[in-house]
């Protein structure tokens, strides 16, 4: 699978994943990925967290520590602007896949 | 029965992600839960597995720049997250009833500004209180991190963010004396753009040392009374 494509849209995924499971913890998003996809994609670690990192910075997600076995661990939550823009980007997306596969369908023009 | 990260291998993780330049606590619990995670996942399918391999492993998949983007990227993040933040912050004064307060202050600053010698008074009462509420908040954050014994970016953010709110003090000063300016025969625009530099200065200066850096002290003991329960 194209790197490329992935960290364009590895934004959208993790907000959609965030609405669907509530809250989870970085391991858990890169491991859920893999299990929805088959293992067709993967999340690198020096991808994932600057993306969270980013999301949290941009005020769409928030935190939680919580205690677990003998560590901590941090849990992420969509904030209310988090809804919001997830809606948003995941129907931009669709749209743009549908255009996509549109333009790559096309005939091409008889001369 | 499965195999679990240690205690011993917990402190082993914490100096792992010390010596690779992780020194930021907020971020080395981060990692340490993901790289922890990673390694007992492995030991489902190969329990035998050491622990030093088993980490090394892990470790790779974090690329040929290991921790480094990903701390700088962090950074980059919290400091723009912590400066908008504060922003809003200040500017809430003005939606708020405090605007009763912020407008008289402007004004009459402007005015102090344009007589002489209420004016260089003013300007030494206003950097001063700005001096004082920096060196308060460095006084503060040090006691912290020695009592604590543990450095979190969001605070160390906050100090330098406190420390660059200086350079607002001093931007009137600066641009008097480029301009070449006499701070008693200050043009009253002049006079009104000090006024409100500086009390927006020392608005989020207030802001930062006693709403800011309180609340993100609270909530760094928080995540630290975690720690303890967990590995008591």
């Amino acid at each position: 699978m194209n790197k490329k494509l992935l960290h364009g849209t590895l934004t959208t995924i993790i907000l959609k994943l965030l609405k669907d499971n509530g809250e989870m913890y970085g391991y858990e998003i890169v491991q859920r990925v893999k299990e929805l996809t088959n293992d067709q994609l993967k999340i690198t670690e020096g991808a994932l967290y600057p993306a969270l990192h980013k999301l949290e910075g941009e005020g769409l997600l928030t935190v939680e520590y919580k205690k677990y076995q003998n560590r901590v661990r941090k849990y992420y939550q969509l904030t209310e602007d988090g809804a919001k823009e997830t809606s948003m980007q995941v129907a931009d997306l669709f749209s743009f896949m549908k255009q996509i596969q549109t333009l790559l369908e096309s005939k091409p023009k008889l001369t | 029965m499965e195999r679990t990260i240690t205690l011993s291998e917990v402190e082993h993780l914490f100096d792992f992600l010390a010596q690779k330049r992780v020194r930021h606590y907020d971020l080395q619990v981060e990692l340490l839960d993901h790289l922890a995670s990673s390694i007992e996942e492995k030991w489902q399918t190969e329990p035998t597995l050491s622990f030093e391999l088993a980490l090394q492993e892990e470790y790779k998949k974090f690329g040929v720049t290991g921790f480094s983007k990903l701390v700088k990227k962090r950074e980059r993040y919290i400091s723009k997250q912590l400066h908008k933040q504060l922003h809003r912050q200040v500017l809430g004064w003005i939606s708020s009833s405090r605007v009763l307060f912020v407008i008289p202050m402007i004004l009459g600053m402007g005015h102090m500004l344009q007589f002489f010698p209420f004016a260089e008074i003013a300007a030494v009462i206003f950097v001063g209180i700005g001096f004082l509420l920096l060196i308060y908040g460095l006084i503060q954050h040090k006691k912290f991190i020695r009592k604590q014994r543990k450095k979190f970016y969001f605070l160390d953010a906050q100090v330098s963010l406190l420390v660059m709110c200086m350079n607002l003090y001093f931007l009137p000063i600066h641009f008097s004396n480029i301009m070449d300016y006499d701070l008693q025969y200050l043009p009253f625009w002049v006079a009104q753009v000090f006024a409100i530099l500086w009390v927006y200065g020392m608005i989020f200066c207030y802001e930062l040392v006693f709403v800011q850096l309180k609340a993100k002290r609270q909530e760094a003991i928080q995540i630290m009374a975690i720690e303890e329960v967990a590995m008591s």
